[in-house]
């Protein structure tokens, strides 16, 4: 980047952006006027990911840029990619060889940059957004009416499944807890549940990858405590009976939920985000990549609000879900296997099918770059939109 | 009156293998000698400024990042509280953006800064930097390894970091484009015949001052291991990763402890070099580099003929660590399990220690309770594992009226 020619484009390409404009680099470069005033003084150009991002998010407006935007993408150009990756990656000149410098990264034309280069960018910027504004409040999560007399019960399993359980029940006014419960366990296919564990402890801020979590259980040949439902009804067994312990299976949140009430005689109203939510792989990868980001430009007080904040942003949509890596996958079978054996062996009353316990196997093996971008780039413009005049924080 | 002392920031930003590590532990082992001297070394543990560069690029590096939010804002605002020199050194810094770099350079107020790169042949620094990836838990095999790095696209994280950490003329494009090129300052790291202290004395010219007040003898290291050691970490890399061993056990037991302290003594085997056609392709680009520095105009600290690899001849032979003399591995493996059995030892006795001490803290409280409550704990612990005795315990429970569980 050290031609003034190519500066000069590449500065004008970049006022081009910042004022809304979509057209692609190569395309501007191959008309841009090579020599204007003051554009070759300007200094170094922005990295080629950063230019890119603005013009992705440009193409997602609804209407005309305004100074807003300007502010936004001025924000995106300031800043690198946070993080491991190239420091600078700088803009091709049309028909240059890549590799023909041997110092420094090989300049790259912005339109061909992977998708998880850009959401690595991308991410960078909405966490830069997070950092200088406080988020809006939550609101309250909402309770039903406590009922004067209430049923003991206790829920178990995979998170987010027990939390749309649980929630459906309170909007109906039952709360969970009391003497002597009658307990229910909640069964997912085990992928299912595995995939619930990592969504939750990513939406509460740890950063690991969907594949290590995987295979992190199946080196250590465990099942995360909310999933080993064998051990948890054993332990509930001791205390209240086996018939006392139910194993609920449903082919989806609404009628787990509706077997669950039955099997307890309970009302449940259909229940709507819960916490942790339900999110498509690609919303946790996002959240994923934020936590790595997040946690070291923010202490835990200032970072928990803004996750939460970020994630009532999110979109639950019926995404595929994600099925464990090919090298887990006879682990998990295994595991499911001995699961259902363990529950049908210990005498509870079973309201479904255990066979439903066995992965699916049908989801993608790890969240789609293309489709975490996608969502950063929708979340940057919600989150910039909703902090609009918020910003207080110098960071 | 006394001219005021000028205010200047010196950042060391690496490179990785260069003797960082020495140098930093000599700068912190003196800084209260150095800051008598005008010089402050600004911190409160040793890896203070690695804290601040993780903060500075937003890095994740195993959890310790979250002890380091704000680290590099209070960094800062010790250099422009300081009137003297000042000098930050950590070498991942090498791989700052251009706009991070931008970023600490604001920080650092009206200071002078000068900007210090300590470099040395790629030759020398390649089987050192896949030696680092391994004792950071990669498995990455050599060839792999250096395929990835000589293929110029660079794709991958693993060559985004190599280039980004050791390409000494992109640091210096990165680090010193808005300075005079007299403040930034290129120290060669001397050949391996060089006197040992030489590295200090080179360094210590920079800083102004005197490198025989200062004693750079037996310092923190970062010692290398042989072909056999570094195959053998990279196969326990295998086995422990994924969850076996968390991040700070594997840094206590794999790197310090067997790697550190006890592999990297084995100095009888075969040492790591690059094969004859990577080091001919390092050799050229090293030719390259020194070039471009040249023209640049930087200050020189040492030679940068220095950068220029020694002739082959004078290289280690090169022995495959994809493919190691197995018995060597073995050797270093049965060395590792008795080092390692020796230290669960001492553990096992401490922790025999600890339940001494636990236990007659607990048969002193006993004495002082009476007979009701040894009962009452008694009941408790029956209840764990009898459901006749948990029914009785939540009837007591009832009656008393309380809710609470235990004892």
């Amino acid at each position: 980047m050290s031609s003034p020619e190519l500066r000069s484009a590449a500065w004008s390409w970049a006022d081009h952006l910042r004022a809304g404009g979509t057209t692609p680099w190569v395309q501007w470069v191959s008309t841009a006027p090579r020599d204007v005033p003051g554009l070759q003084g300007r200094g170094r150009v922005p990295g080629a990911a950063q230019l890119e991002l603005v013009r992705r998010l440009a193409g997602r407006l609804d209407g005309p840029a305004g100074p807003d935007f300007a502010a936004l993408a001025d924000r995106a150009l300031s800043r690198s990619g946070p993080g491991r990756g190239p420091a600078h990656i700088p803009l091709s000149w049309p028909g240059e060889e890549p590799t023909a410098s041997r110092i420094g990264v090989p300049p790259a034309d912005p339109g061909r940059l992977p998708a998880d280069e850009l959401a690595r960018a991308g991410v960078g910027l909405l966490a830069d957004l997070l950092a200088t504004a406080p988020p809006p409040p939550l609101e309250e999560g909402v309770r039903g009416r406590r009922r004067t007399w209430h049923k003991a019960f206790h829920l178990a399993g995979p998170p987010v499944t027990a939390a749309a359980v649980r929630r459906s029940l309170a909007l109906a006014g039952h709360h969970e807890g009391g003497r002597s419960p009658e307990v229910v366990l909640l069964a997912e296919p085990l992928d299912v549940a595995l995939a619930q564990v990592w969504s939750t402890r990513v939406q509460r801020g740890v950063p690991v990858r969907w594949v290590t979590f995987a295979g992190r259980w199946a080196r250590r040949d465990q099942l995360p405590p909310s999933t080993d439902l064998v051990a948890i009804a054993s332990w509930w067994a001791n205390r209240v009976g086996p018939e006392r312990v139910h194993v609920v299976t449903g082919a989806d949140l609404r009628r787990t939920a509706a077997t669950a009430a039955s099997v307890l005689g309970l009302s449940h109203v259909d229940a709507g985000p819960t916490d942790p939510r339900s999110l498509p792989p690609a919303a946790v990868d996002l959240l994923r990549r934020l936590n790595r980001v997040l946690n070291v430009r923010l202490p835990e007080h200032e970072r928990t609000p803004r996750l939460r904040w970020v994630t009532s942003l999110l979109p639950e949509d019926d995404a595929p879900a994600l099925t464990v890596p090919a090298r887990v996958r006879p682990w998990l079978d295994d595991r499911a296997q001995q699961v259902a054996d363990g529950l049908a062996d210990g005498g509870y009353a079973v309201h479904g099918d255990l066979t439903g316990i066995a992965p699916r196997h049908d989801g993608a093996p790890h969240p789609r770059n293309a489709e975490v971008l996608d969502l950063v780039l929708a979340t940057v413009l919600d989150v910039a939109e909703q902090l609009r005049g918020r910003e207080v924080v110098d960071r | 009156m006394t001219a005021p002392q000028a205010r200047k920031v010196i950042v060391h930003v690496g490179a990785p293998k260069t003797g960082t590590s020495f140098l930093q532990d000599l700068l912190f082992t003196h800084r209260e000698v150095l800051a008598e001297q005008g010089i402050l070394y600004p911190a409160d543990r040793f890896d203070a400024h690695f804290l601040a560069a993780l903060d500075l690029m937003e890095l994740q590096w195993g959890g310790l990042e979250k002890q380091a939010v704000g680290a590099w804002d209070r960094l800062a605002e010790q250099v422009r509280g300081w009137t003297g020199t000042v000098v930050i050194s950590h070498e991942i810094l090498a791989t700052a953006s251009p706009a991070q770099v931008a970023r600490a350079m604001e920080s650092f107020g009206d200071c002078e800064v000068h900007v210090l790169v300590s470099a040395r042949d790629l030759v020398r620094q390649i089987p050192a930097e896949w030696q680092e990836n391994v004792k950071h838990r990669r498995v990455v095999g050599y060839r792999d390894f250096l395929d990835k790095i000589t293929d110029p696209r660079r794709k991958g994280s693993l060559a985004a970091w190599f280039w980004g950490v050791q390409e000494v003329p992109d640091i210096l494009d990165r680090w010193g484009a808005a300075l005079p090129p007299e403040h930034v300052h290129v120290l060669t790291v001397p050949r391996p015949w060089a006197p040992r202290d030489l590295l200090w004395r080179r360094f210590a010219w920079v800083l102004g001052i005197d490198p025989v007040a200062y004693d750079p003898t037996d310092r923190r290291a970062n010692p290398s291991l042989g072909v056999p050691e570094t195959a053998l970490v990279r196969r326990i890399n295998e086995r422990v990763n994924n969850g076996v061993l968390a991040n700070e056990d594997y840094r206590q037991f794999v790197r310090e402890l067997l790697a550190h302290r006890t592999l990297s003594a084995r100095s009888e085997s075969a040492r790591l070099a690059l094969p004859p056609d990577v080091r001919a392709w390092a050799s050229d680009l090293c030719d390259t580099w020194v070039e471009v520095l040249t023209e640049r105009g930087y200050d020189v600290v040492g030679d940068l003929d220095d950068l220029r690899p020694g002739p082959p001849e004078l290289d280690p032979p090169f022995v495959d660590p994809d493919e190691p003399d197995e018995q060597q591995v073995a050797d270093a493996a049965m060395e590792s399990i008795v080092v390692l059995l020796r230290e669960a030892a001492r553990l096992q006795a401490v922790e025999h220690q600890l339940r001494e001490d636990v236990h007659a803290a607990q048969r002193e409280l006993d004495r002082s309770r009476g007979l009701w409550f040894r009962v009452k704990r008694k009941l408790v612990h029956l209840a764990d594992g009898n459901r006749g005795a948990a029914l009785g315990l939540a009837a007591y429970r009832r009656v008393r009226g309380r809710s609470s569980r235990s004892a």
